[in-house]
């Protein structure tokens, strides 16, 4: 499904980020990278996404050499750990963001199909400043799936979050990604959320 | 010697001294003026009321602003945009080349310009519709645009990364994304900052005046230098007053309710959009041109004339008016920003509706245009000093104290410029950790030596450039000077507008070209020293 092979990555000729980094992922697989800060764990998924390029190295999706795709056209879905919601728009719009090529029909089925997933329903016409950490979080997963990508990525997303609401999220995401059967990678410092998605653990070390 | 002095004053008493006489001096000309505006109706004002000229006075300004603020606001974000999401070659010298239009007067480039338009006539042509108004918003455009450019740009940079990069990753295109995210967000910035630029139209009066445009500014001018009428000069000034009111008040409602950049967003670089060939063409075209309209052109016209008029050199006393400039330019940088000091060390220390009062009053200053500013403290002085000589002249008193000095100068200067300080002092403050003043008032410490020993020392560069700014700005400040300097004191702005309202254009250019000088080269050291 997706393949990253031999990949190097600095941002300057005195600092190596990442070093003969390799990592395959089968189709509807969950794998966690863990590793303390600063090892290049949310450089693989820049990589990934696009808005990095390897300073050698190729990444594969479903067999295909992605290393020149544009971000925008890789589909290929990020979960910032600030969540980046826009936020001059509500959440409906958020969410509706990357629907551009879609019916105004098939877009509100989408929408309505992944907010109650999500169970976010009630939040549509609210703006990101007016709903709480979580429901940003639930927000920003929602508007990433919607648009179906291939795979997903999610940096940190648990980081901001106290933990009886972490368990509750960890809960809700385990059983979308399951029941969606979607691809994913998730970054994190804590080795229990990546034991709490049941998902195989990649460690990075410096 | 100067830190156990602090220890002992009363700072209580100090900070609510200043925190109320700031405020007191910033509002006192306004109120002169609103007092002065009911006085009885002159015939000058009645004649112009009665002609419609008036009202085509009010409409001509609404049209100045309304064109400069579109045109200001298109060419300062886009070049924003550009400078910021492309690949540029030689993108730090396009940068400096970019802002240098803001190291040029408005009245130097309107002048200067005369002799552009008789080397380049298709120039003048462009205007031909209505060449006067046209050709002021030209000149106010190209020499304004930069305070969009520097607010958007600074604002792109350290914003919008996530946002963007979120954009991308759910399949917006580069084009879609500008109309979709970027432009939406960078509103209230590029509204802002736009507002700086009208503030400095509305505050000139040298450019409609040179290309016969009838503006309110001009009715003030007029009413005041023309006819001595100061009630329809002030009543002319409120009118301006109201529409910079207004402008405040839409800008406000307008982001009402709405949060642009809420979210916590990441400082890290953008990854650069290289521009494909005809797009490169494209871009190259649309950032030279104003760079070659607002720097190159008129620089080298002013050389041309320095190098053809240089015998003339000896005459114009150029030092003297560098001296003369620099002393009131100076003086008031050292008051502004040790005032500025201290009232922000006020406001971080106040709470509630009290702080809001001490910051919306303090910033008012730079919303006044400069024509009503200067007119408001004429009226308020010269009756203060007419006071101040029937008292004393029995014991010795024997002229003005304020309107015959360039302590009036001063004080407008302070008044106009003291807002700069004391916003920008501020964000600085709340950029500083507020647990290092804690410390030291806990170590024993009081809050005046805690600002000399702590808050100083810390923000050095911010104070820096603090004073950098107010010193273009004020270099380039002709309507304040002009209006209230004493008989006989020249300036390098005030003899640009002699020599140039003497149709001495090229003889204009000399003191116009160390002001630019002074500007240019400052600028720089700003900009270089922010990436530093």
């Amino acid at each position: 499904m997706i393949k990253l092979s031999n990949i190097e990555f600095s941002y300057d000729s005195e600092t190596s980020i990442l070093e003969d980094f390799d990592l395959d992922i089968s189709e509807g697989e969950i794998v966690a990278i863990q590793g303390k800060s600063g090892v290049g764990k949310s450089t693989i998924l820049r990589l990934i996404a696009g808005l990095e390029t390897p300073t050698s190295g190729d990444i594969y999706l479903d067999n295909v050499c992605i290393n020149a795709l544009p971000v925008h056209k890789r589909a290929v879905g990020y979960v910032f750990q600030s969540n980046a919601l826009f936020p001059h728009l509500t959440v409906k719009n958020n969410i509706a963001y990357g629907l551009y090529n879609l019916s105004k029909k098939d877009t509100e089925k989408r929408i309505k199909h992944i907010t109650e997933k999500l169970g976010i329903e009630e939040l549509l016409d609210r703006y990101p400043h007016e709903i709480s950490g979580g429901q940003q979080q639930r927000v920003a997963i929602a508007r990433t799936l919607v648009t179906q990508p291939k795979v997903l990525l999610l940096d940190e997303p648990f980081s901001a979050l106290d933990a009886d609401l972490k368990a509750q999220i960890q809960f809700d995401i385990k059983r979308v990604l399951h029941s969606l059967n979607i691809t994913t990678i998730i970054v994190t410092h804590d080795i229990n959320d990546a034991l709490a998605l049941e998902a195989r653990i990649v460690t990075m070390n410096t | 010697m100067l830190l156990p002095l602090l220890r002992k004053v009363n700072d209580k008493i100090i900070f609510t001294i200043m925190g109320l006489v700031v405020p007191f001096f910033v509002l006192l000309p306004l109120i002169q003026l609103l007092i002065r505006s009911f006085g009885s109706t002159s015939r000058y004002y009645r004649v112009l009321w009665e002609s419609s000229a008036l009202t085509d006075g009010v409409i001509n300004t609404l049209e100045l602003i309304i064109k400069v603020g579109l045109f200001t606001s298109f060419i300062g974000f886009l070049l924003a945009y550009l400078m910021t999401f492309f690949t540029i070659k030689y993108k730090r010298i396009i940068n400096i080349l970019i802002i240098i239009p803001l190291a040029i007067p408005v009245y130097v480039a309107a002048y200067t310009y005369t002799n552009i338009y008789y080397y380049l006539p298709f120039l003048e042509t462009l205007f031909k519709n209505d060449f006067f108004m046209n050709g002021a918003v030209f000149i106010y455009t190209i020499f304004l645009y930069p305070y969009v450019y520097l607010a958007s740009k600074s604002y792109l940079k350290k914003n919008l990364t996530e946002y963007v990069e979120a954009s991308l990753t759910l399949g917006r295109s580069h084009f879609m994304m500008f109309f979709k995210l970027i432009l939406p967000l960078s509103r209230p910035v590029i509204i802002g900052s736009m507002l700086f630029a009208l503030f400095e139209t509305l505050s000139d009066f040298a450019v409609v005046e040179y290309y016969g445009v009838l503006t309110l500014s001009r009715y003030v001018n007029l009413a005041w230098f023309g006819q001595g009428d100061f009630v329809s000069a002030a009543r002319f000034a409120l009118y301006i007053l109201v529409i910079m009111f207004v402008l405040i008040f839409l800008e406000k409602t307008s982001r009402a309710n709405k949060r642009y950049a809420g979210a916590s967003t990441h400082h890290r670089h953008l990854t650069l959009k290289k521009p494909q060939k005809i797009q490169a063409v494209l871009i190259y075209g649309f950032i030279l041109t104003p760079i070659i309209l607002g720097a190159l052109l008129p620089i080298t016209s002013m050389l041309v004339s320095v190098v053809s008029n240089y015998q003339y050199l000896p005459d114009l006393a150029i030092l003297s008016l560098t001296i003369n400039t620099l002393t009131i330019t100076l003086i008031t940088i050292v008051i502004i920003i040790g005032v500025a000091l201290l009232l922000t060390t006020l406001t971080v220390h106040t709470r509630g509706v009290k702080k809001q009062l001490l910051a919306s009053v303090s910033v008012i200053g730079y919303a006044i245009p400069s024509m009503v500013l200067a007119l408001g403290l004429y009226l308020l002085f010269i009756r203060f000093d007419q006071w101040l000589y029937r008292s004393f002249n029995p014991i010795g008193l024997n002229q003005m104290i304020f309107t015959s000095t360039i302590l009036i100068v001063i004080i407008g200067f302070f008044i106009k410029f003291f807002s700069i300080a004391y916003s920008n002092l501020l964000s600085a403050y709340h950029r500083m950790d507020y647990s290092l003043l804690e410390a030291s008032e806990n170590l024993g410490e009081t809050k005046l030596s805690t600002l000399l020993r702590v808050t100083i020392p810390i923000l050095k560069r911010s104070i820096l450039a603090v004073a950098i700014i107010l010193f273009i700005d004020m270099v380039k400040e002709l309507t304040i000077v002009y209006s209230l300097r004493p008989f006989n004191f020249k300036t390098l702005s005030t003899e640009v507008y002699r020599y140039a309202g003497n149709e001495m254009i090229s003889i204009a250019a000399f003191p116009s070209l160390i002001i630019i000088i002074l500007c240019t080269i400052l600028i720089i050291y700003l900009e270089e020293g922010n990436k530093s």
